[in-house]
């Protein structure tokens, strides 16, 4: 450079500069320019100018991507200032509105939490705690099974049949039996749903406005984000833009060049670039590249997955029980049934991998950060989400079973007590992937920030407590009259709409429906879009609703979910139902 | 958007004219009869004075060619549909098309008539089996009664004592059988092996209008489910083949599992992508085409009658379909609450394509394959709408039987 650069150029110079130095003391760094380099000593590239070379492999293999996901990941840790972004290619932003990978703003300003609710919501969760480590011990007395202990029968044995069955093979026939009828299991939806409506504020509390007489809830969530707001979050959803869920089973050509816009998308491995493709959803033979690509872009080695393997299978815990049982259940319904041998592997991979105080397992953000400890990756990854972030790390190394404490406090080692129903959430992973290993780490991720969330007793933001006042507020907004005539009848629209909220929908729409539901779920990187459905679902039965003179008659109006469109669901909902805001 | 189920009104009333009310016959009291209900019309067990009879296939045989029907009149079965369902006159007709192409020097489209595995009809064709024994060692065989339906009396042969034995016990050439090479390379899903059920409904034969109906499903054969049926009780609330088949009052314990076909393509297609697995369905449903083709010429065909057929395939680990059988009778009793509606539909769907009423434009989820000659669809990613998404609305819930709905409930309101 002749003359010296002007300031703002100077000012990019030195924050390259500032990142190339963070960046050199990344591991994934290096190992990114370890493969680059090998890439470029292979023949073929012998023949052309090294620069040339270098110019190809750095576009052929997605690297570029990978270095800004990695920037943008030290970003987000506040390691450094965030990059400009780079350029989207053709028709994938329609609505330049949002720019790529902006973030998405809705999350209610922090500290907007009274005090008095957090205390209250966290004497709920310890109750609830304690009230499932008395039914995982009276469980370990019925079943006869202590909570944990070393496996008897050899590990990797496969017993004909079925896989949650071998599992279960060292249980005494009758303990097996109960569990394999699913009528054995720690809690399930209904108790959650009980503990959440009685969260009681203490007496002394004056200052909290009470909640409106429609709602279920027994406290006020305040600065729940708005119908406003919703509308330029998810804009991508306007029925102006083309949908795959919708458009493409109507248009082929859309279907058509969704597909090819999505290999070219993938092939950048940017990740806001590939959120930003998921926006408008994912056509099915790519969903599982386009996911795994979001939710693991540094696409974890394959060994990892075969460490943790051997781990689960020295030992045998309660809850693997417990968890396999669930899978039974699960592998009774007709849409998942044949994928009952992948799903007690996947199951039993991402549970029982961490040690972590019971107590801790009901907050997302703590929690989270122990649950799955035994991994490398989930302990470096969840870390940043903690709040406060200075909590101990967790051992790196796997405990020896000697040190581990098999006292029902540290019980189970995930600190994620299986409730009826949970593996359920893993079941429509199984229509993506053939290969465990790749399954493993998106399903993990999928727990790790957005599931964890739909189960855990908290009064964090975002947590199963906002999501159901969201519904509450969103369905009473829409249509007032048919949410208060349902609670005139005693019964409270919470209740309904629960299980889909708890369970992203999965085990209630069909399979290809809740897929692009979460497809859109992890694009827009929110779990808003769960009660906002779920409210756009109870909009839509609106003037049936207000025929309903029983609880029967309720379950009659929602028995069917065959026919259900979810695109189509939410852009009516978001953009074209009349709503105060 | 979906449509609400909303109950539809009785049929058949044009404007100005008093409502015709169609009156039906039925030997069957499952769904069919339900169906036939629910859209208004009148049951009658008057001999010949109906509309439509759904007849089971005897009658047929009995008393069809002895009985006068008007115009309108419409039965069920051709009258020798067995020439396309019957396990042995199928492969007959089959292999016969396949000469004639080749006389005809129509190499290519007769190359493409080999969906059928290896199959001779035993007795008679004992020897010419043993040939092709000899030459193919190693291959498995399998002999299927030819009279017998639902898998009974089906047994694997891979020695030659096997059949030799076979023959000295079965001295009677009436009961014969077919023996057919065993299609050992599966496609399979979670370990498990599975068949295709695909209805076909033809309403006439010259010129052969065939509907392919969009919706099916795969039917896996699931054997742990027979171990603990004994205690799958109340507690278990969801919607499982296994506590449903157990309150069916036809309850088969190794009836299997069904895989709705629209996510079995969907899990097709994400693990294989677009391209083969439209090309797999397309080639689907070129086999039924080819299959009612080869019995087009010797079929009887009346315009009184129609024929709902139902096609199992069997697909192996190249994506390649193979015709293991077609069934004028496909099962009409729903086992599952899932079932009861994906027939419910079909059968909505087939009247509504026979046009009973005379005023129906709709045809549902059957879609339009042949008439005369193929017939094109608007242009989509692929070459058949089989296996595609099926959303017209039909059954409403108030016609869902009771027995259903508890279950219903149960599986459909999420998780337990």
């Amino acid at each position: 450079m002749k003359n010296d650069p002007p300031p703002a150029q100077q000012d990019n110079t030195s924050r390259i500069d500032d990142i190339i130095s963070t960046l050199e003391k990344s591991f994934s760094y290096w190992s990114i320019r370890a493969s680059i380099k090998q890439e470029l000593i292979k023949p073929k590239y012998r023949e052309i100018d090294e620069a040339e070379a270098l110019e190809k492999v750095l576009q052929s293999g997605g690297y570029p991507g990978q270095l800004r996901n990695l920037v943008l990941e030290l970003g987000r840790q506040g390691q450094v200032a965030p990059l400009p972004q780079i350029a989207a290619p053709k028709n994938l932003s329609l609505i330049p509105a949002l720019p790529v990978g902006a973030p998405v703003p809705n999350m209610p300003p922090a500290g907007s939490v009274m005090p008095q609710l957090l205390d209250a919501v966290s004497q709920a969760r310890s109750l609830f705690a304690r009230r499932c480590v008395a039914t995982l011990e009276e469980l370990s007395a019925e079943l006869r099974c202590p909570l944990s202990r070393p496996r008897i029968l050899p590990a990797g044995r496969q017993l004909p049949g079925s896989a949650a069955f071998a599992v279960l093979a060292t249980l005494e026939p009758e303990a097996m039996q109960s569990l394999r009828v699913g009528s054995k299991f720690v809690y399930e939806w209904r108790d959650l749903f009980q503990a959440l409506v009685s969260i009681t504020l203490p007496a002394t509390t004056v200052c909290l406005s009470p909640p409106p007489k429609w709602s279920s809830l027994p406290v006020l969530v305040n600065g729940l984000p708005g119908m406003a707001l919703f509308r330029t979050t998810f804009l991508e959803l306007h029925p102006e833009c083309r949908q795959i869920g919708l458009d493409d089973t109507r248009m082929g050509w859309f279907a058509e060049d969704r597909l090819r816009l999505g290999h070219k998308v993938l092939k950048m491995r940017y990740v806001p670039l590939v959120r930003q493709y998921a926006k408008r959803g994912v056509p099915a033979s790519i969903r599982g590249a386009v996911w795994a690509a979001i939710l693991v872009p540094d696409a974890a080695p394959s060994h990892e997955y075969a460490e943790l393997r051997p781990e689960a299978e020295r030992e045998e815990l309660l809850t693997d029980m417990l968890l396999a049982g669930d899978v039974f259940s699960v592998a009774c319904d007709n849409h998942y049934f044949v994928f009952e041998r992948p799903l007690v592997d996947l199951m039993l991979r991402v549970y029982p991998h961490a040690s972590i105080d019971l107590t801790s397992c009901w907050d997302p953000c703590g929690g989270l950060a122990q649950a799955l400890s035994r991994d490398p990756w989930i302990a470096a990854h969840a870390a940043q989400k903690m709040e406060p972030p200075s909590k101990p790390s967790p051992p790196s190394h796997p405990i020896k079973d000697t040190e581990r404490p098999t006292v029902a406090p540290r019980y189970p080692p995930s600190g994620v007590v299986p409730f009826r129903g949970l593996s359920t959430l893993g079941a429509p992973i199984c229509y993506l992937y053939t290969d465990p290993t790749v399954a493993y780490p998106v399903l993990r991720s999928l727990y790790a920030r957005y599931f964890c969330k739909l189960h855990c007793l908290s009064a964090e933001p975002g947590c199963l407590l906002d999501l159901c006042a969201l519904f509450e507020t969103l369905a009473h907004a829409a249509h007032p009259a048919a949410f208060e005539h349902v609670v005139s009848l005693g019964i409270p629209p919470l209740r309904i709409a629960f299980r889909w909220i708890m369970f992203a929908f999965v085990g209630y729409l069909p399979p290809d429906q809740v897929l692009l539901l979460w497809d859109r779920l992890i694009a827009f990187d929110s779990l808003w879009l769960v009660p906002i459905l779920a409210a756009a679902l109870w909009t839509f039965r609106a003037s049936a609703l207000l025929q309903a003179t029983s609880e029967h008659d309720i379950e009659l109006i929602f028995a069917d979910p065959s026919r259900l469109s979810v695109v189509a669901l939410l852009q009516e909902f978001l953009f074209l139902t009349e709503m105060p805001t | 958007m979906a449509s609400k189920p909303v109950a539809q009104p009785p049929q058949g009333a044009q404007e100005g004219e008093p409502p015709r009310v169609i009156r039906f016959r039925s030997s069957l009291r499952n769904t069919v009869l339900d169906v036939m209900r629910h859209r208004g019309w009148k049951e009658t067990d008057a001999e010949v004075d109906w509309e439509i009879f759904w007849a089971e296939r005897e009658w047929i045989h009995q008393c069809f060619d002895h009985v006068r029907l008007n115009d309108v009149q419409r039965v069920n079965h051709f009258r020798n549909h067995y020439e396309l369902t019957r396990k042995d006159l199928l492969i007959k007709n089959l292999k016969r098309m396949k000469k004639q192409l080749e006389r005809e020097e129509r190499a290519l489209e007769a190359s493409k008539f080999d969906f059928f595995p290896g199959t001779y009809v035993l007795p008679q064709e004992f020897g010419m089996w043993k040939e092709e024994f000899k030459q193919r060692q190693g291959v498995t065989w399998i002999m299927k009664p030819i009279a017998k339906s639902q898998g009974k009396g089906i047994f694997l042969v891979n020695k030659l004592s096997q059949v030799t034995d076979w023959k000295r016990d079965h001295p009677d050439p009436s009961d014969s059988y077919i023996i057919q090479r065993y299609l050992d390379n599966p496609y399979l899903i979670g370990g498990k092996k599975f068949d295709l059920r695909i209805y076909c409904l033809v309403t006439s034969y010259s010129p052969l209008t065939a509907y392919l109906y969009r919706s099916g499903f795969g039917r896996f054969s699931f054997h742990r489910f027979t171990m603990n049926s004994r205690d799958m009780g109340n507690s278990y609330v969801h919607l499982t083949n296994v506590a449903i088949q157990k309150t069916a009052p036809d309850y088969d314990p190794n009836a299997g599992c069904k895989w709705d076909l629209h996510h079995l393509k969907m899990y097709m297609i994400s693990k294989h992508g677009e391209g083969p697995v439209n090309e797999l369905f397309a080639n689907i449903q070129a086999l039924i085409i080819r299959s009612l083709l080869a019995v087009q010429k010797v079929i009887i065909n009346d315009k009184h009658c129609f024929e709902l057929y139902g096609y199992d395939i069997l697909i192996d680990d190249h994506l390649k379909p193979w015709l293991l059988e077609v069934n004028a009778s496909p099962s009409l009793t729903a086992d599952t609450w899932m079932d009861y509606e994906l027939k419910f539909a079909l059968l909505t769907d087939v009247f509504d394509v026979l046009d009973i009423e005379g005023d129906e434009t709709k045809i549902g989820g059957f879609d339009l394959i042949y008439r005369g000659a193929p017939v094109l669809h608007p242009p989509t990613c692929s070459a058949t709408l089989l296996g595609a998404h099926n959303p017209v609305a039909r059954s409403p819930p108030h016609v869902i039987p009771a027995r259903y709905f508890a279950h219903a409930h149960g599986g459909h309101a999420g998780p337990p």
